[in-house]
């Protein structure tokens, strides 16, 4: 079998959706959530649904605008707990409260809906913009960081080409997550970042065992066998192993996905998207391009 | 059995029942808790699964409204001096703790506004000084992007007004004031270098609560008039009780030295005088000055109509009011402990659906080396517990998922182990020399893998901050226990049983189809 005949065929469709992504990205933007943005989330639980105006209502009498909420519109939310109890509840999301004026949104949320209390599930995070613009900053260090110091391990283990091809396959993986989001407005945030950094982890993995693999077979090459042919190869041998292993892991994201609180599915989602990306990527990109790259002198 | 196999197998066998007992008895042991961990569970959730607040304060740099009152004609006539017509001068912002951002100064139009910053008669800094107070202020003017005609002055005190150590001073009184509340496993941390204080309360549900064990974090202070003559910072005692003689509460306090000749001099010059007591720029008490003090031990006696525990609450502002800087509020977490316990209920329900997936797969796909592969993984998971607990680690949600994430990357160190003997075999070689071999190819694939996920892991430790930290700790512990038991534990179990039969797992593995 033959799977570098349409390598140029990849590599050209890869370029296309990676733009198509960079397109997602600049038109429709990503929907920051409050780790960068700052404000404040409150999630408020329910005993029965209610709907985004009845909460706007109750948020807007005279003395709460005073505050000067800078109120989005609210997103009720439903979920079943793990005790198979259908749960309610309602998001609310304003500007950063400090703790007083926290005290004053809830304490209006309890005289209409009736109190949280103790023991419903109350949540609250909130974010200074300050802290918002420096998280940002910190998160978009972290990706570079991580990116530069993998080209270079890759460089110092197989060579500078196989490290630039492992990273475009990463830009691929993360500008897909990135893009899926953007499209999706899903809401981003620092668990997100962290969600990406697990994916070049585990995508530049899958990688990293294809170029093991020509790395070896180059030493037992056959007279007369090309680079390309020793990619392929190599791709085929670990190709069962690639998807055996992420088979297992995606089963495993699906299932925290399924079971897991509201709080973990964006991070579960993206990480499912972006490992099945991330298998694809590591035997139809970084392997490939390697091959065209180094087929080409 | 060859002899480095047995040593090397009752090493692992004792490494995981050291972490069996270690981490797992605890939890239905109270006693071996007591003796391991001080009574707390090995291994400690996070804030996100325990439920609780955690709050992230830094100093209160903006500055009070009799500040900015007093420094409001200074502005004026600095303004005016260049010729344009008085403007009119309100507060910027809106108030908290009666801090404000600074000034808004509203001219005739856009084009004094522009003469105004052209002559920089606003200097980038200012001192205000009022009775014992000076204050270097930093200042920043800017023209209003909505507004033509105004201008806007921010404010912000200059952080060399305080102590170097203001917010480590800061840290310590309120670490001593949660502790002294008696709550379980309450945590401050300090970042110097970001100027952040880290407060985590778990177990506390409402901010009420938590306000009152970090409680108002302002600066006690002294005025006479409108002055402030001193501050509290030296402030080393405040008790209530009722005199005997007088039959009304009185809080006795006390001084350090400097506080107390201070003291004695304010007392000894005002006497008859009102001496106000306020915290920050709430008024606390007005008691006169009956007499100098003298030795920095004084006594303020509350009128007949207070109560002793309204004398107790003073006194515990007085002391607890004591910071050497005021705080305030950046970042606020706060999740309901239902919240938490379901999420980790629901996690591990999914972790355990999930590895009896991973189980099931791996002996169904290699028979009896998958079997081994999966009793490798469980000692895999009581050495990463068993590491977590040892260096006291916490478990965040994002550490749980780095944590399934982990056992992901350990049978996928197994996988291309198992793929590699099954290569090994089909190209003709004996059982042993294809369990060697397989294990040598393997291994640089499973250190690259490895070595860059830790590169990863690393990156995020040191950038990351709160929950992203947590998944970068397990992640991390998890990496390095996985090429542990990978390329040791599952290799002993693999060589003891191909030792004893070779033949059935050489059928196993080499049953196996054959790739193309």
């Amino acid at each position: 079998m033959n799977l570098l005949k349409y390598r140029k065929v990849y590599i050209t469709t890869a370029v296309l959706i990676l733009l198509f992504n960079v397109v997602m990205l600049a038109t429709k933007g990503l929907n920051y959530g409050v780790d960068f943005t700052g404000g404040t989330t409150i999630r408020f639980p329910l005993s029965k649904p209610v709907t985004s105006p009845e909460v706007m209502a109750v948020l807007e009498t005279p003395e709460l605008e005073s505050l000067d909420l800078q109120l989005a519109p609210p997103q009720p939310y439903a979920y079943v707990d793990s005790t198979g109890r259908q749960r309610y509840g309602v998001q609310v999301q304003t500007k950063f409260l400090n703790p007083e004026d926290q005290e004053v949104v809830i304490a209006a949320l309890e005289t209409a809906f009736g109190s949280a209390g103790e023991d419903t599930g109350l949540e609250v995070y909130g974010v200074d913009p300050l802290i918002g613009r420096e998280m940002l900053s910190k998160s978009l260090l972290a990706l570079i960081i991580a990116g530069v110091l993998i080209l270079g391990y890759m460089a110092f283990r197989f060579e500078f080409r196989s490290g630039v091809a492992g990273l475009f396959a990463l830009v691929f993986d993360v500008m897909s997550v990135i893009g899926l989001f953007a499209l999706l407005q899903k809401q981003v945030s620092v668990t997100f970042i962290a969600a990406l950094l697990t994916i070049i982890g585990y995508s530049i993995n899958n990688s990293i065992v294809v170029f093991d693999r020509v790395r070896e077979n180059l030493r037992f090459r056959k007279k007369g066998e090309t680079f390309a042919e020793v990619v392929n190869f190599s791709i085929l041998q670990t190709m069962r192993r690639s998807v055996n292993t992420s088979a297992t892991t995606v089963i495993t994201i699906f299932l925290l996905y399924l079971l897991g609180s509201a709080s973990i599915r964006e991070f579960c989602l993206a990480m499912m998207f972006g490992f099945t990306v991330g298998t694809y990527t590591s035997l139809f990109i970084a392997g490939p391009l390697w091959a065209i790259w180094k087929g080409s002198e | 059995m060859r002899k480095d196999l047995r040593w090397k197998f009752w090493v692992t066998i004792f490494l995981g029942f050291l972490c069996v007992i270690f981490v797992v008895l605890p939890y239905n042991n109270p006693n071996l808790k007591a003796l391991f961990f001080k009574g707390q569970d090995p291994v400690r959730q996070g804030l996100d699964l325990q439920g609780g607040i955690e709050v992230i304060l830094t100093p209160d740099y903006r500055v009070e409204r009799r500040v900015l009152a007093g420094i409001m004609n200074e502005l004026r006539d600095a303004v005016t001096g260049i010729n344009v017509t008085s403007p009119t001068i309100r507060l910027l912002g809106r108030p908290e703790q009666n801090r404000y951002e600074g000034l808004e100064l509203v001219f005739d139009n856009r084009e004094e506004v522009e003469r105004v910053l052209a002559a920089r008669v606003i200097r980038p800094e200012m001192t205000w000084r009022s009775g014992a107070e000076e204050k270097r202020l930093k200042v920043r003017a800017e023209a209003s992007t909505e507004k033509p005609e105004v201008l806007r002055v921010f404010f912000s005190e200059d952080p060399r007004n305080f102590p170097k150590d203001a917010l480590a001073q800061a840290r310590i009184i309120i670490e001593n004031r949660i502790n002294a509340s008696g709550l379980s496993e309450p945590a401050v941390w300090l970042d110097e270098a970001n100027q952040r204080l880290q407060i985590q309360l778990p177990g506390i549900t409402t901010q009420e609560e938590a306000e009152r064990l970090i409680q108002t974090t302002g600066r006690l202070n002294f005025r006479l008039g409108n002055r402030v003559v001193m501050f509290g910072s030296d402030l080393t005692d405040a008790r209530a009780e009722i005199d005997p003689r007088e039959g009304a509460p009185v809080i006795n306090f006390k001084f350090g030295r400097v506080g107390a000749r201070q003291f004695e001099e304010i007392t000894r010059d005002h006497v008859g005088e009102v001496l106000a007591i306020y915290l920050d720029e709430e008024l606390l008490m007005e008691p006169m000055i009956r007499e100098p003090i003298p030795g920095g031990e004084g006594r303020i006696t509350l009128g007949r109509g207070s109560t002793l525990k309204e004398a107790k609450e003073y006194a515990v502002l007085m002391k607890s009011g004591a910071l050497p800087v005021s705080l305030r509020t950046i970042q606020i977490t706060q999740v309901a402990p239902t919240l938490g316990s379901e999420i980790v209920r629901q996690s591990l329900l999914a972790a355990g659906i999930g590895l009896c997936l991973v189980f099931l797969f791996m002996v169904g796909f290699y028979g009896i080396p998958g079997l081994l592969a999966n009793a490798a993984l469980v000692i895999y998971g009581l050495l990463v517990l068993g590491i977590m607990a040892l260096f006291r680690g916490v478990l965040t949600l994002p550490g749980v998922a780095g944590f399934i994430l982990s056992i992901g990357m350990a049978v996928d160190a197994n996988i291309l182990i198992f793929e590699r003997i099954k290569d090994e075999i089909w190209n003709g070689k004996t059982m042993r020399a294809a369990l060697a071999g397989g294990f040598d190819r393997a291994f640089t694939a499973i250190l690259d893998a490895n070595v860059t996920t830790l590169i990863v892991a690393l990156v995020l430790l040191f950038l990351g901050t709160g929950t992203v930290r947590g998944f970068a700790v397990t992640l991390t512990i998890g990496i390095l226990a996985s090429m542990f038991t990978a390329l040791v534990v599952t290799r002993v179990f693999m060589e003891i049983l191909i030792n004893r039969n070779p033949g059935k797992i050489f059928k196993r593995l080499g049953g196996g189809e054959v790739q193309a």
